[in-house]
């Protein structure tokens, strides 16, 4: 006979378990993309750093609730645009990849990572998500978009970087004060 | 802990399908929606409202056997493993019961299987019998007097009883054919009784 804490124990692990493998899911995305970003780059402990952080951050997150899944959702579809743009830019422009901080590179990666910054300010406005989850959107799109722009160097994933931030807060600092 | 076992004591709540109220719905409905969120304290609630339900579906899809609480605790576990696939814009219990009915269906099937195996494992013990030395002799003898019984019919005969290369002929038989197989397998049996009366 089944007693009610075996029923719960029981249950607990099976939700946990689904809830998991729902969550690993992601991993059919990422792991191509930080592959992908290791074969164009090169730079393999980079990548499989950079692949390893974003997926850990991402299984957590879409494990823990449903606001953490759509975090992840956000943040890796606004950081799609600059994870292109970047490998892109290293098969176009290789000297890139040894360009100073300050520089049109980095501009570049600001100017592409602006727009994706926006996109996701305007969706957390819209849907009225709260700071944290905004935050941590822009801290997935950030990895991801460094997975792209590891190959352009520091000036790469420092200009996308600043650009989602700059976007974010273009659109939800002035949403939060009205 | 509590010690009542936790079928007796929340069936005995008296839970149907037929009687779920919009209240219970909503609260099932509700606790599914949380626990889709990652709200783990309404693992209660759920507990409390659907396993009664679940226990009682199974029960009534599978007989109130030992059966029906393991069918109910797979069923309450897959609900609980694939609650974060829920769509919170369908019914809660709707979708619950969807789960519950496709384990059902699979456990009678799974059952429907086992007895067949059952049944095909008695017929192979049946037929290792005969496997025994003496066994062995009187079909080898059997084979051995149909062989020769078979030798007195003409081609013609055999092809009309379906022994021959062609086989038995698809579709119904004519009345004549009927007949005549009628015909072949009496002079057959006159045969078998000419050769073998005395043994």
């Amino acid at each position: 006979m089944l007693t009610r804490d075996e029923l719960r124990n029981g249950a607990q692990r099976a939700y946990e378990r689904g809830r998991f493998c729902a969550a690993a899911r992601v991993g059919w995305y990422l792991v191509p993309i930080a592959t992908l970003c290791a074969l164009q780059t090169g730079a393999c402990l980079g990548c499989a750093g950079c692949g390893a952080l974003l997926l850990g951050m991402a299984l957590y997150l879409r494990w823990r609730d449903r606001r953490g899944m759509s975090a992840v959702s956000a943040g890796l579809a606004a950081g799609a645009l600059p994870l292109v743009f970047g490998l892109l830019l290293r098969q176009l422009v290789p000297t890139c990849a040894d360009a100073p901080l300050v520089s049109l590179c980095t501009a570049v990666c600001l100017a592409v990572g602006i727009p994706s910054g926006l996109w996701l300010g305007v969706r957390a406005a819209r849907a009225h998500v709260g700071t944290a989850d905004a935050l941590t959107a822009t801290g997935v799109a950030t990895l991801a978009s460094s997975l792209g722009c590891l190959g352009l160097g520091v000036a790469g994933v420092v200009g996308a970087a600043l650009g989602l931030a700059l976007g974010g807060a273009l659109t939800l600092v002035p949403a939060r004060q009205a | 802990m509590r010690s009542a076992s936790a079928s007796t004591h929340l069936a005995g709540r008296g839970a149907t399908i037929s009687d779920t109220g919009t209240e219970r719905r909503r609260a099932i409905h509700d606790a599914l929606v949380r626990l889709a969120d990652g709200d783990r304290s309404a693992f209660d609630t759920l507990i409390d409202e659907l396993w009664p339900i679940i226990l009682s579906f199974s029960e009534r899809g599978v007989g109130k056997s030992a059966d029906a609480e393991d069918v109910a605790q797979e069923v309450f576990y897959r609900i609980c493993a694939r609650i974060a696939d829920f769509d919170r814009t369908r019914d809660g219990l709707s979708w619950a019961f969807g789960i519950a009915s496709y384990e059902i269906l699979t456990h009678r099937k799974r059952l429907q299987r086992r007895r067949e195996v059952s049944d095909a494992d008695a017929l192979e013990n049946h037929l290792d019998a005969t496997a025994s030395p003496e066994g062995a002799l009187l079909e080898q003898e059997l084979s051995r007097a149909l062989e020769e019984v078979m030798g007195g019919l003409t081609a013609e005969d055999r092809e009309a009883l379906g022994l021959g290369t062609r086989g038995v002929a698809d579709g119904p038989a004519s009345p004549k054919a009927r007949k005549r197989k009628q015909r072949i397998l009496l002079r057959l049996r006159d045969l078998f009784r000419s050769i073998y009366a005395d043994t």
